[in-house]
Parts: structure tokens; C-alpha cells; sequence
């Protein structure tokens, strides 16, 4: 933890979804930012674990606030902290990793990330969330544990849905064909068995769709694989945005202990080189004795159910004594002018007449009987 | 054949009122023999470049790689073309993919072929009598390049697509009320902004709440969105430079056609994202270059 005289939390946050399987977090997006900001910036930041999207200030993760700035999304947020650099040199001396980066490589560098994000991130989100096996022994059951009671049970669906679309554009949403369960009382005599159309024998078309998926993989990987061609890093054997990017992915395809090894058992033999490259980007980031320092989070409660405004992120600055006195000054005249316009109509209003005409004429009637009755 | 039963007089004299109505019968257009190949794209909004950026990549393609005389239709609607997608090539049976004396001859013939986009490298290849799978190069000027394009292809498509003001990031979106009370009018944009988007983006009311997710109500970060399609076309302005073609290749590359198409079409969309290409002055005059070079190979 932070040493015993610095007890100010820094000023910058970064909001993150929650680590997982000894890695800081389990989206690619938001491990690719904590390691980065470790690498730019230590222990000048810290780190707030969200379970969910909603608890981040622009309502998607990662995100990183500063003081009254928040930025989201991953290129933003190197463009960001490579920005304090140029305006605070003397605090944060090496926060530009790319600085070293001809201009070409720097236009490269933003194709690179594009390409990264989207590619990888397929093949990553489509591992932790379409696949069926991954989805129920692993994925489900960790994301169900970071919510209580009534969340657990409806948001993880709803995360695994919102991947959906896009998987699908990609080709990587497997639809999942159930395996009907051999009864537990067999009978005597067997239905004669019809056959079953190829799609919708489930073990013929699990073993397609992983066919199809590893060919996808190795595509992709043959690119990176290409792109790092035998170098220790992308740029200039220099540690750079892109290849923390690339190795955050890399690391969400290796360490999670999926229940399905072919692809951990593809990328350890086939492609080393990405693998080790990942493993020492992580090693120069959060290798021994560093550490990350944690805000804790705000606890989930029942209220979360009802869906609130997008929090803002505005800090609230101490007031001075001078916006003080406005503001009392401001709220004397509010005071005194709503005191004066009761006072003006209290006093310019006519006296209750309605009551009175109801006495005078009660009066009037009561006095007519009156003679009427001494009349007769 | 006469009924048992007739229908009573009443009934008959009540159902008069409401007599049934008959419309003409509508004949399918008439069309003649196809004599060019055609190409079916949705309508263009200056002199034959089509407003789609899909249709107009294409159409650049077929420019780029030298074919001339290729012919233009606009009037047909995305439903009826194959897979629902413009465009598609709609070729004469003699200079179609499937060459077969039987098939030349049989019923229908002059209707030729209709290939969809993802045939048309193939049938372009078939034309001009080249095979593009023996250059393992691709046309660029070299493997680092052939790499790198792919890069810039998910940089224009990701990020340069998701600015377009099909994705109605400059215009109004219907209010979230708006889309519950009348599911069926809001355009669905925000399901193509679903696929390109990353991370998705999160529903309105949040993830954690009991409303469940629509898939129109979606919040959108319009800034972080505008911010790194600055970024995009900044670096896309820096890699082409001074070159001829982009990334140094020597002649039009399926990336050059990729890039034509969205910077064209950026060109003219509203100020906030025409500014950015507006204000690179090789860009600019790269587009122009282009344009005369594909406007050149169509014809009404």
C-alpha cells in the first residue's frame, strides 16, 4: 500500500472492471490501461473496481478521471496521459511512452490500435463470453460473484448480450444447440431414432464452430505475429502504447484457466514469440514489488435497481469565504424579497368580505324575522 | 353448382355495403436484355458516385482496377438485391463467372448473372484475365505494407464509420419516450453503432436497473467518438503524405478504394466532420485526383 506519509489519494482515478485470475482486470480494454498508466505514471494513480459499467462517471469502462476531467475509452486515455507529459514535465517526466515514435509510426500507431481493439477483441470477448463451456464454468460464475443478491441473477446475462451484436457481425457468436439429457428411466423399447439433421447434432457442429474459430485465430495472430517478426517489441525495440495493447489481449487469451485448452495450447506452440512478448510487458509493468493501489469501490445496495441519472463527476471545490458571503447575500435578497411581497399583498388586500357579507346579510335576515316576528 | 343453402336476402343487402374493392393489377417492369454489366448501387448524390459508402467502395474498385463503361442503376431497392445488401454486379451471361454453352442457350439467358459484392474481385479477375492469389504481395510494395493495410482497413471502417453521419452522431436521435411509444419509426442505427462500437455501448438505463435493455436505447459518447475520428484522420493525412497511393504502392490497392469511399463521403457529410478533411490539404487533393480517375469508368 502507499507509504504512511502520503495519505492524499492521487488525483488521478482510473475505473476498471474488476481484476480476475491474477490479472488487474478481465477486460482487455481496461488491464491494456492499468498497465499502461503503470508503466507511464506509477504510483500516481489509482484504481477503482467497478462491477458494472454503471458505476463509472461516463458510463463505460475503462475510464479515467482527473481532477474535473473524464476520459473514456483506451486511445483517449494514452493521448490524455501522453498529453500531461508536454504540461507538467516535472510530475510526470515519462508519461508519453510513444515519444521516441517518427511521425509515420505514430500514424501507425493509431491504425494499430484500431485494428487491435477490434480484431483481438473479438477473438478475446468471444473466449470469455460466447463460447458455452467458458460462459458457464468460468465467465458466468465470476461475474455472478462480484454482484449481490438480486443483480446476480439478471446483469451478467445482460453484459453477455451486449457482446452479442457484435460478435455476430464478426462471425464469432456461436448459437449454443442444447444436448438433450439421456432420460434416467430407460425404457424397455427404444424409438426408432430419426436422424438428426447435421446443425442440430450438437457434438458435429460444436467441433465446426471451433474449427472455425481457430482459423480465425491463427489469422489474427499471424499478423501480430508478423508485425512483431522476431523483434522484442513493435517500434524501435521500445516498449509503446501498441504493444501494451496487444498484450493485454494476448494475456486474457493465456492466463484465464479456461476450460478449454486448445487455445492456450495453440498459442504456447505455435506462437511464442506472442506470448513472451505479453508475459515481459506485463513483467516490466506489475513484475515484484509493484503494486497498484486500490480505492475501494462503492458497495452495491438494493437502490441500484432503480435507474438513476449518469452520475456526474464534477468534485466539489471548497467554497471561499468571498462565494460565501454571495451566497448569503443571494439568499437575503431572495428572502427579502419574497417577505415583501407578502407583506404588500397582506396589507393592500381587502378585509375577508365574503364572511362579512354572509354576517351582514345572516344579520340582515335575523333582523328582518326579527320585526317579522315582532310585527306579528 | 347449385348451394343448398342461399344466403338470406338481408345479409346480402348488408354486405353490399361494403362492397370489395379491386385495384389494377401491377405488371412487373419491363426490362430489356442486359448488354453492359450493371451495377446496382443506391442513388447517387452528385453525377454517378453513389451516397452508400458500401456502394461506392465498390464502385471504386471496379474503377480503380481499370474496367470502363460499367454501367450504373439506382432504382432498385436494398430488399431486392442479394442478401439484402447494394450493391451487387449484374453481368451478361457471356462475360458471367459461369461459363457453360447449355446455359447461354437456356430460358432466361438474357436476364444474365447477379453476383453479389463479394464475387465481384473474382469476376473483375475472370475479366481482365488476371489471378490475384499469385501475387502474395497484394499489389502493396511490400510484406511490412501488406500488414499495415490491414491496420488502416479496421481503422477506416471501425472508427472513420462510426462518425458518419449515417450513424446520425450529428443529427437528433428520437428521444428514449419517443422510442418506447413508437418502437417501429426509430431508424436502427444504434444497432450498426452496436457492432462497431468498443466497448458496446451500455443501455440508457443502465445495467444494473430493473428496465430491461431495448436495443435502440443506447448511450452514445458522441465526443469520445468525434475525438478519435480526429485522431483517425490525422494519421491517416500523415501516412499518405505526398504518395501517389497510400502506403508508397505503385498502383490502386483495395485500400486506396476503401479510403476514397469514406473520404468521399465525409466530403459530404455536415461541417463538424468535414472540417477535419477539409483542413489537410493532401487529402483533399488526393480525393480529387480519384474522383476523376473513378467517375471516368461509369457511364448512365
Amino acid at each position: 500500500m502507499s507509504s504512511s506519509s502520503q495519505t492524499k489519494h492521487p488525483s488521478i482515478i482510473l475505473y476498471i472492471w474488476p481484476s480476475q485470475w491474477e490479472l488487474p482486470s478481465f477486460d482487455p480494454l481496461c488491464l491494456a490501461a492499468v498497465l499502461y498508466l503503470q508503466l507511464a505514471i506509477p504510483r500516481q494513480f489509482s484504481v477503482i473496481e467497478c462491477s458494472s459499467p454503471d458505476g463509472s462517471p461516463t458510463g463505460q469502462l475503462p475510464c479515467l478521471v482527473h481532477e474535473q476531467y473524464a476520459v473514456a475509452l483506451y486511445p483517449s486515455i494514452v493521448k490524455y496521459i501522453s498529453g500531461l507529459q508536454t504540461a507538467d514535465f516535472k510530475t510526470y517526466p515519462r508519461a508519453d511512452l510513444d515519444a521516441s515514435l517518427s511521425h509515420k509510426e505514430k500514424a501507425q500507431k493509431v491504425a494499430w490500435h484500431a485494428h487491435a481493439e477490434s480484431h483481438l477483441g473479438d477473438l478475446v470477448y468471444h473466449y470469455l463470453y460466447s463460447n458455452q463451456e467458458n460462459w458457464r464454468k468460468l465467465t458466468g460464475t465470476a461475474l455472478a460473484s462480484m454482484f449481490p443478491v438480486p443483480q446476480k441473477y439478471y446483469v451478467p446475462q445482460r453484459i453477455r448480450d451486449s457482446y452479442r451484436e457484435r460478435l455476430l457481425a464478426a462471425g464469432l457468436w456461436k448459437n449454443f444447440v442444447e444436448e438433450t439429457a439421456e432420460s434416467p428411466f430407460p425404457r424397455d423399447v427404444k424409438p426408432l431414432e430419426t436422424k438428426k439433421e447435421l446443425h442440430k447434432n450438437p457434438a458435429i457442429s460444436q467441433a465446426f464452430e471451433r474449427g472455425k474459430v481457430l482459423q480465425k485465430v491463427q489469422t489474427e495472430l499471424d499478423i501480430y505475429q508478423k508485425l512483431l517478426d522476431g523483434k522484442s517489441f513493435i517500434f524501435r525495440n521500445q516498449l509503446s502504447s501498441v504493444d501494451v495493447l496487444v498484450a493485454a489481449h494476448i494475456l486474457l487469451l493465456t492466463n484465464p484457466p479456461y476450460p478449454d485448452v486448445l487455445l492456450k495450447n495453440l498459442l504456447v506452440e505455435i506462437y511464442p514469440t506472442l506470448s513472451s512478448h505479453a508475459q515481459s510487458v506485463f513483467n516490466a509493468a506489475l513484475g515484484e514489488g509493484k503494486s497498484l493501489s486500490c480505492i475501494p469501490p462503492p458497495s452495491l445496495s438494493l437502490w441500484d435497481v432503480i435507474p438513476s441519472w449518469p452520475k456526474g463527476h464534477a468534485s466539489k471545490k471548497q467554497s471561499t469565504d468571498e462565494e460565501i458571503q454571495y451566497r448569503k447575500i443571494r439568499w437575503g435578497f431572495f428572502g427579502l424579497a419574497l417577505g415583501s411581497l407578502v407583506t404588500y399583498l397582506s396589507i393592500i388586500s381587502p378585509r375577508p368580505s365574503v364572511w362579512q357579507d354572509a354576517e351582514d346579510n345572516n344579520e340582515n335576515n335575523n333582523s328582518h324575522t326579527g320585526t317579522e316576528g315582532r310585527a306579528i | 353448382m347449385a348451394s343448398f343453402f342461399s344466403v338470406p336476402a338481408p345479409l346480402v343487402r348488408f354486405n353490399a355495403r361494403f362492397p370489395l374493392a379491386l385495384h389494377p393489377p401491377i405488371h412487373p417492369r419491363a426490362r430489356g436484355p442486359i448488354t453492359a454489366p450493371t451495377l446496382w448501387i443506391a442513388p447517387p448524390s452528385d453525377n454517378l458516385l453513389s451516397s452508400d459508402v458500401e456502394c461506392l467502395k465498390w464502385q471504386a474498385y471496379l474503377a480503380l482496377r481499370g474496367l470502363k463503361d460499367v454501367r450504373l442503376r439506382w432504382d432498385i431497392a436494398p430488399e431486392g438485391s442479394i442478401g439484402g445488401a447494394l450493391p451487387n454486379l449484374h453481368v451478361p451471361i457471356a462475360i458471367s463467372l459461369l461459363k457453360s454453352e447449355r446455359l447461354s442457350h437456356s430460358d432466361g439467358a438474357e436476364d444474365g448473372e447477379l453476383l453479389a459484392a463479394h464475387s465481384i474481385p473474382t469476376w473483375v479477375d475472370a475479366k481482365l484475365g488476371v489471378d490475384s492469389a499469385e501475387d502474395p504481395l497484394e499489389g502493396y510494395v511490400d510484406p511490412e505494407a501488406r500488414i499495415e493495410s490491414r491496420a488502416w482497413v479496421a481503422l477506416l471502417e471501425g472508427v472513420v464509420h462510426a462518425a458518419l453521419p449515417t450513424q446520425m452522431i450529428s443529427q437528433p436521435r428520437p428521444s428514449y419516450f419517443h422510442s418506447l411509444i413508437f418502437p417501429a419509426s426509430t431508424p436502427p442505427t444504434s444497432e450498426s453503432l452496436q457492432k462497431i462500437l468498443l466497448p458496446p455501448p451500455p443501455p440508457l438505463a443502465g445495467y444494473l436497473s430493473f428496465i430491461p435493455p431495448t436495443p435502440n436505447a443506447v448511450r452514445i459518447n458522441n465526443s469520445a467518438i468525434i475525438s478519435q475520428y480526429r485522431d483517425a484522420i490525422k494519421s491517416l493525412s500523415e501516412r499518405l503524405g505526398t504518395d501517389k497511393w497510400f502506403l508508397g504502392s505503385s498502383a490502386p490497392t483495395p485500400l486506396d478504394a476503401l479510403a476514397f469511399a469514406y473520404i468521399h463521403r465525409i466530403l459530404h457529410s455536415p461541417d463538424i466532420i468535414r472540417i477535419e478533411v477539409t483542413r489537410r490539404v493532401n487529402l483533399v487533393a488526393w480525393e480529387w485526383r480519384v474522383r476523376c480517375l473513378v467517375r471516368d469508368g461509369f457511364v448512365r
